[in-house]
């Protein structure tokens, strides 16, 4: 099987420097942010922006969108956090992660909102997951610690669907899965042996994809058995990209998957057949890639956002589907 | 013969016996016994003239004994009778009957014939001595009886004599002499004629053969013959074979007819350009003819010879060699001879008495050293017996001046000795014996080619040339000669040879995996991976023990090309089959090795060596690659032991491990922390044991490029000198003069290593040469050069390294675009490799830097924007060392306190922002201010201007109103006037006035219009060229053009164009210009 994606769209006005994460939020906006500093909101018809912050210090390295696409979570490479309100378009919060006047604190690298609103995670390079306030009265106050026993840097972080669990992938590319609940770890994964990079929910929760720079992409079966077991682990080793595959998204009806990888190449992969079903030529490094959340038409693939090394924003939708 | 009286029906001769009694011999009807004659004729005592007539008579009979018996009992007579004057012409007879019988005798006996046995038959030799003897009986008698010595008859002996004992010059010498009397002599004709023929003065030679023909049409032997073989010599085939048919008409009983016709046919069977049917049928004639010849006169060599080679190529052996073993016996040419013994050797060589074929073809080589065949045969046996250099050396002679014969098998056959290996020749020999190969194939392939190149130009060319060039090995031998030199001309001849393969249908699978790796090498890795499966499934078709060897490598090549084309499933799977089938596959486990170490899975990886290393400890490959794991692994203690064992047990003297070691030595010293005077002692001795094994690397392989590369950077860092602290620190000048010229001297090398080394780390290299030269944009350069194009801009430390020489560059330049660049890749390195806390402490520092740069320079050179940016940036930076001062970590890649030095710097500098900010900004608004006045003032005069233009304007518009109505009033005057003069009707007068200024009009519009008429006149001109006015008219010609420069060349055209008014027709441009660059060279000074 073969499935082709057109370039549906591309943004106007690129970012002065790399996309480094991106998204595609509930209501059909994107938004990325950049190593240029900047974090943009676009409108998925016109590839206009939207909304836009003036330029951090540092460059942005993390991005996370509420399920509702009301708020946008982002983390620079410094560690300063900020809560965006897509609508409003103010900061809700913001916090200097790094400042170390605050007891045991550490800089986030990743962050993640949490589905259900009221906090969000950030990794550390520690190897463990912070549990931060995301009220805006009380943001970047640091609610729980979540430690991996490891002291590896958190490359990627992200809440189950139903916010539930947490997942966090390391430097050396082991994967841990968290219980938030009980604060416990439940699952580690050392499929990879080289830095996972990015990892992706399906919707249900029961797979995790994860991103490596041993050019792979591996799905893990994550759910947990009725005695509290963990799933049976590597179920699909998914191969084809030649260099570190950055990011990685499963797509909302959980059939497919979208990659990104510093091959300059975005690949579509079919999860049940576990083989690549397209392959994009891009001009650089794809930093990030993020599937449309809205549920597709019936018998469209879908569609998707990716951004990468030129900064330019790009729309991807199945061909074959109206647009 | 005046005695002998002829009746005039038969033949007869008359004996007269006691003079009474005649008895008649029928000459027609000879018994052919003559002793009943040869008491007749003793009893009537008869004259000279009977005996040689009847001796002649039965001779020509054949009855070659009873002649000699004659002429011997006639001898006996004349003595007898005392008449022995008279005997010469008897001699004559004798030595003639004696070279007739010579001619059928063999030149030599070969003692161990085997078929063609002539133990105790005399050989020519014997005959001709006889003859000789007679000869001078003869002549003896012929002085004793007073008569003299000479007459015809003795010089013709003479000569015949002297023709058959090859004493040519003597024998010409006696023809000449015989023609001298009698110029029409036949017999002396036709030996002159064979002499000539013999010296190659073919249409001399031809002629005297006709000249016979014409004296007497039916003279035996034939000079048909002799004819033919002149027109066949000069070239003239069908009239030669004219000639022979003639000849076997006219004497069909003679073989020479035949056996040339013989010959003509089989030659004629070899022309490719004709039809098989008819090569086949001259075949057949040409065998038919040969063989007639042949039984016509069994003592013939030639015929024999020809004979031979038709069995040769039968395979009746025995009767071949029976005829070679005839052809050598017989032989009186030296070509001739050469042909029997290598027939003989060829027949032997067949049979395989290969010792006896070798004596052959030594005696064929000996007597002619350029003969093709022989020396090829004589290699041959040669190589059977193993004496490769005796077989060099003979077909060496052969090939090489003096006159060296162009033979394409010869050469071929040559090369290919060459390019194989003997024992007990030095290496170097053999590189040497290599290129002698390689140049012999170039030689032989341009042969062929032109052979090819004749042969599609329809000229008939040769099958062997063909042949050659199809044989399939001879092009493999090729692509293996040039395999270290040139990969272009390997791949060449591996296709040359696929080709043939290909034809013949059966490919052979280790072309296809030649031709495969070659590809893959070239990186073509997906033509690569089609030869490999093709050469695999080829190789699966054999079946047998070899082709399960060869598919083993075949797949082992093509798990390397999906390997290297990123499809690491089917490389796994292809590895674990070979190991599976062969568990000792050590390349195999170490592509398996790599693979996991590709994953970052080191345990699994050196599991897997161990194994390897267990089954073949000596395999250096093996070893080199476990080193590089160490290495890589970051074990390099255990990497340092392994590879001193390497060199101490298996070879010392193997490159890749004295690189490895100079490597280790090297690292190991440089990172020693040990400052004790012991740790620096030891660091010193680490340092030049590093460079001694490159330096020993280099010795053994002067192009080892890493050895090179590792010296370069031993130089570079002067790490036997500062480095390693032996030399006492000087003064600071002279350091960084060392420096420089340290730098210098390694780039000289890295320059080098990167013509043969594609890597990034010769890049990286150059860049910090460049970097401790303070050559910054050339350190940037090299650096990116690595970045890009090897690392894909992953390389954390290459990163790094650009944002340290465009920190060096924006400090040197005061440059902020600067400082943000070396930022950008800060961030970028910080981005691939997010716990590198080192990375953030230079962000902080390249964020305040840059500020404290704007801070330093004149406001008129930075802007608000920037400072303002600057300003928070570095604010920015503040909190960071905050951060980095207060890091609780255990290990931190920097100083704590520097950090919080920082920070507190950074306050104290920051205060000054918002005095810096009020200055810039007042600065800008005072330039700001200049600005808008300058761009009033510029505004003001352009209004200005305006006005002044717009008041000219206006003036211009009033005078020409002004101007048309004067001109109006006027022209109302003169119609005024008019009417009053004339009388003529109203509108008549209108429709003048209105024509009158039309036609003014159209002269006065002058311009475009007024150029025509010019133009045309030079049209005419170009024309009319012989008018009387011509001058005038290419003057005004050339003024219109306008050229001054051209002036010169016009008046000289004048005079030529007189000159040559008469050649001057229509090309009248063309000549203009000849003169016109002429007119500034040559004419100048002709005038």
């Amino acid at each position: 099987m073969s499935l082709a994606f057109l370039n549906a769209l591309e943004c106007t006005e690129p970012h002065a420097d790399a996309i480094w994460d991106i998204a595609w939020t509930a209501n059909d906006t994107a938004v990325s942010v950049s190593a240029d500093g900047t974090v943009k909101q676009w409108d998925s018809t016109s590839g206009q922006i939207s909304k836009s912050r003036p330029p951090h210090t540092l460059a942005i390295v993390s991005l996370s969108v509420s399920p509702d696409g009301r708020h946008a979570l982002y983390n620079s490479l410094d560690g300063t956090t900020c809560l965006w309100d897509l609508q409003d378009d103010n900061i809700l919060g913001q916090h200097a992660s790094y400042d170390r006047a605050v007891e045991g604190a550490e800089p986030s690298w990743s962050v993640s909102l949490n589905p259900k609103g009221g906090t969000y995670a950030g990794t550390s390079g520690s190897g463990n997951v912070n549990i931060y306030s995301a009220n805006p009265d009380s943001f970047g106050s640091r609610q729980l610690v979540l430690s991996s026993g490891r002291n590896k840097h958190g490359m990627d972080c992200k809440y189950s669907p139903d916010g539930s669990r947490i997942a966090l992938a390391t430097e050396t590319g082991q994967v841990f899965i968290f219980e938030l609940e009980s604060g416990t770890l439940t699952s580690t994964y050392s499929t990879h042996a080289m830095a996972v990079r990015s990892l992706s929910w399906s919707a249900d929760g029961q797979l995790l994809l994860t991103a490596s720079e041993d050019k792979r992409l591996i799905l893990h079966d994550v759910r947990s058995g009725p005695s509290g077991k963990p799933g049976s682990g590597a179920v699909a080793t998914l191969t084809g990209h030649s260099s570190w595959v950055l990011s990685t998204d499963i797509s909302p009806d959980g059939r497919l998957a979208v990659s990104g990888s510093a091959d300059k190449t975005i690949k579509v992969w079919d999860l049940a057949a576990r083989t690549a079903v397209s392959t994009i030529q891009d001009s650089g490094e794809v930093w990030a890639v993020a599937w449309r959340p809205k549920p597709s038409a019936t018998g469209s693939a879908g569609a998707f956002v990716s951004g990468g090394e030129d900064g330019r924003v790009r729309w991807w939708r199945s061909a074959g589907a109206g647009s | 013969m005046e005695d002998a009286a002829t009746s005039s029906g038969g033949r007869s001769i008359d004996i007269e016996l006691g003079g009474q009694e005649v008895i008649t011999i029928d000459l027609d009807n000879l018994d052919p016994n003559p002793e009943d004659v040869l008491d007749l004729l003793k009893e009537g005592q008869c004259r000279v003239s009977v005996w040689t007539r009847l001796a002649g008579e039965y001779w020509r009979r054949g009855y070659l004994a009873a002649a000699e018996r004659i002429a011997q009992a006639a001898i006996e007579s004349l003595q007898a009778n005392g008449a022995t004057a008279s005997s010469p012409p008897i001699y004559a007879l004798l030595a003639n009957i004696q070279i007739a019988l010579a001619q059928k005798a063999p030149k030599v006996v070969l003692g161990d014939a085997r078929e063609d046995k002539l133990a105790g038959e005399r050989t020519k030799e014997e005959y001709y001595k006889e003859a000789a003897q007679y000869l001078n009986s003869g002549e003896r008698a012929a002085a004793e009886g007073g008569e003299g010595v000479g007459g015809t008859l003795a010089f013709l002996t003479r000569g015949i004599q002297q023709l058959a004992t090859r004493s040519m010059d003597d024998a010409l010498r006696s023809f000449e002499g015989v023609l001298a009397v009698k110029p029409t002599n036949l017999v002396a004709l036709l030996g002159k004629a064979r002499i000539l023929y013999a010296r190659r003065s073919y249409p001399q030679a031809l002629k005297l053969f006709q000249n016979v023909l014409q004296l007497n049409p039916s003279c035996l032997p034939d000079p048909r013959i002799g004819i033919g073989l002149c027109l066949w010599a000069m070239d003239h085939k069908a009239k030669a074979k004219a000639a022979w048919q003639r000849s076997l008409e006219v004497n069909p009983s003679q073989w020479p007819a035949q056996l040339l016709l013989g010959l003509e046919s089989i030659n004629a069977s070899k022309a490719e350009n004709q039809p098989e049917a008819i090569r086949a049928q001259s075949f057949l004639a040409g065998t038919k003819f040969i063989e007639k010849a042949f039984n016509a006169n069994q003592k013939s060599a030639a015929a024999a010879n020809a004979l031979c080679e038709l069995f040769l190529r039968k395979g009746s052996y025995k009767r071949a060699l029976k005829l070679a073993e005839r052809t050598i016996q017989f032989a009186d040419t030296l070509t001739l001879l050469t042909e029997g013994y290598l027939r003989a050797a060829r027949v032997l060589h067949a049979e395989g008495s290969l010792a006896q074929a070798t004596k052959y073809y030594t005696l064929a080589t000996e007597g002619q050293p350029k003969h093709v065949m022989g020396a090829i045969g004589l290699a041959q046996m040669q190589m059977q017996n193993d004496e490769m250099a005796a077989a060099i050396h003979t077909l060496d002679t052969l090939i090489q001046p003096p006159n060296p014969q162009r033979s394409v098998e010869a050469t071929v056959m040559l090369a290919s000795l060459r390019a194989h290996p003997r024992p007990g020749v030095s290496s170097s020999d053999v590189t040497q014996e290599k290129a002698k190969a390689r140049e012999l194939f170039d030689r032989a392939s341009k042969t062929l080619e032109l052979e090819d190149t004749r042969a599609t130009n329809g000229h008939t060319g040769r099958a062997v040339a063909h042949h050659i060039n199809e044989d399939m090995d001879m092009h493999a031998e090729i692509a293996r000669l040039w395999q270290d030199e040139s990969l272009e001309r390997t791949s060449r001849a591996l296709k040359e040879a696929l080709r043939i393969s290909e034809a013949s249908e059966r490919v052979d699978p280790r072309l296809l995996n030649n031709l495969g790796a070659l590809q893959h090498m070239e990186g073509n890795l997906e033509q690569a991976r089609v030869m490999y499966e093709g050469a695999l499934t080829k190789a699966a078709g054999l079946g047998s023990e070899v082709g399960e060897g060869m598919s083993t490598s075949i797949l082992y090549n093509l798990a390397r090309v999906y390997e290297d084309s990123g499809d690491t499933v089917m490389a796994k799977e292809a590895y674990d089959k070979l190991v599976a089938r062969h568990p000792e596959y050590v390349d195999a486990k170490i592509r398996q090795a790599q693979m996991l170490a590709n994953l970052n899975q080191s345990n699994e990886a050196h599991e897997l060596l161990k194994q390897a290393l267990a089954s073949q400890n000596s395999n250096l490959n093996l070893r080199a690659f476990y080193t590089y794991f160490l290495i890589q692994s970051n074990l390099p203690k255990p990497a340092k032991d392994f590879v001193f064992a390497t060199l101490k047990d298996h070879d010392k003297y193997d490159v890749y491990s004295l690189c490895a070691a100079g490597w280790i030595m090297y690292h190991q010293s440089r990172e020693s922390r040990d400052s004790s005077s012991k740790g620096m002692e030891e660091r010193k001795r680490g340092f030049q044991r590093s460079a001694e094994f490159y330096d020993k690397a280099l010795q053994l392989d002067p192009l080892c490029a890493v050895a090179a590369q590792g010296l370069a950077i031993v130089t570079a860092e002067d790490a036997l000198g500062t480095l390693s602290g032996s030399v006492p620190p000087s003064s600071a000048a002279d350091e960084a003069q060392r420096r420089l010229k340290n730098a210098r001297d390694a780039l000289d090398v890295f320059a080098k290593i990167r013509e043969s080394l594609s890597d990034g780390s010769v890049y990286v290299n150059m860049g910090h040469c460049y970097y401790a030269r303070d050559e910054f944009d050339r350190a940037i350069e090299s650096y990116e050069t690595a970045s890009l194009r090897f690392y894909d801009g992953h390389n954390v430390s290459v990163l790094l390294c650009l944002c340290r020489s465009w920190y060096a560059k924006a400090n040197k330049e005061q440059s902020f675009a600067g400082m943000r660049t070396s930022l950008k890749y800060a961030e970028m390195a910080l981005h691939i490799q997010p716990n590198d806390k080192a990375v953030m402490y230079n962000i902080a520092m390249i964020q305040q830097k840059a500020a404290e740069l704007l801070f330093g320079i004149n406001p008129t050179k930075r802007s608000l924007k920037d400072l303002e940016w600057a300003i928070s940036q570095a604010g920015h930076a503040q909190r960071l060392f905050g951060s980095l001062a207060a890091d609780q970590s255990p290990l931190v890649p920097y100083s704590r306190e520097i950090a919080d030095q920082r920070r507190k710097y950074g306050e104290s500098m920051l205060r000054r922002g918002d005095e810096h900010l009020a200055t810039q900004k007042q600065v800008e608004a005072e330039a700001q201010a200049k600005l808008d006045a300058a761009r009033r003032k510029r505004q003001e005069e352009k209004e200005r201007l305006q006005a002044l233009e717009h008041e000219r304007m206006e003036e211009l518009r009033k005078q020409a109103e002004k101007l048309a109505e004067e001109r109006r009033i006027a022209r109302e005057q003169a119609l005024e006037w008019t009417r009053e003069v004339q009388m003529e009707s109203d509108e008549e007068r209108e429709r003048k006035s209105k024509r009158a200024p039309k036609k003014v009009k159209v002269e006065g519009e002058s311009g475009d219009e007024g150029a025509e008429p010019k133009k045309k006149r030079r049209g005419k001109l170009k024309k009319a060229n012989d008018q009387a006015d011509e001058n005038g008219q290419l003057f005004s010609d050339e003024e219109a053009d306008s050229k001054p420069a051209k002036k010169r060349g016009v008046k000289k055209r004048v005079v030529r164009d007189d000159d040559d008014q008469e050649a001057a027709g229509g090309p009248r441009k063309k000549h203009f210009k000849s003169k016109e660059i002429l007119s500034d060279t040559d004419d100048e000074e002709m005038s």
